[in-house]
């Protein structure tokens, strides 16, 4: 009756930032963006690397919660342009950081992602995050 | 709660679904990624989790399965 969830893996993400900057308290929250410079994603299906000009805008709610709100694009190791957006949520006093991502594409060979929801859960790195991105089946 | 979701698959399986027929909910993906909101003190742990559903459009209507992603 009630439908089973499975995933199975898409691939590792790091990103590079530079300095934030420091929005401030907002009417939604304490706002800090982070540019995104660079980075790399690999998994058997696809890698390559984040090309610079995304960002996160994260939202320090107040509660313990941050928000993440994510655009980057991933260029694949054969030249296919990937935008990747996503919405998440980190809560450090839990451990708790999640994400929901999703994809863009018109390259052929990976059109695949414009037809999958995924989920992924992520760590702070002192060399940045590290996002696991797994595909829900 | 909101959600953003993707639902498809075969072209005869979406149209037997379009026709209102029971349909077996493997042959078709539809998932969504829900997300809550609220103010009551009972169920503030909705406001700090993500969720993924599997989900099935039945003739009466559609019945989502909603997975909080631990």
């Amino acid at each position: 009756m009630s439908l089973p969830i499975n995933t199975r893996p898409l691939m590792v993400l790091r990103l590079a930032t530079s300095a934030t900057q420091d929005i401030g308290s907002t009417p939604q929250g304490k706002l800090t963006i982070f540019p995104v410079v660079g980075g790399s994603f690999e998994g058997d299906r696809l890698r390559g690397k984040v090309l610079a000009g995304g960002g996160d805008w994260v939202i320090d709610r107040g509660d313990g919660i941050f928000t993440l709100d994510l655009r980057v694009t991933l260029e694949t190791d054969d030249g296919g342009l990937i935008h990747m957006t996503f919405t998440g949520v980190r809560d450090d006093a839990h451990n708790y950081f999640r994400t929901a991502p999703r994809f863009e594409t018109a390259a052929p060979k990976y059109t695949f992602l414009n037809r999958l929801l995924a989920v992924g859960t992520a760590e702070i790195r002192p060399d940045g995050p590290v996002h696991t991105i797994d595909e829900i089946l | 709660m909101s959600s953003f979701g993707l639902r498809h698959g075969p072209p005869e399986v979406i149209a037997a679904i379009g026709r209102g027929e029971t349909v077996d909910p493997s042959t078709y993906y539809f998932r969504t990624m829900p997300r809550f909101e609220t103010a009551h003190p009972a169920y503030s742990f909705l406001n700090r989790l993500i969720a993924a559903a599997t989900a099935e459009r039945r003739p009466e209507g559609p019945i989502y399965t909603i997975h909080e992603v631990l």
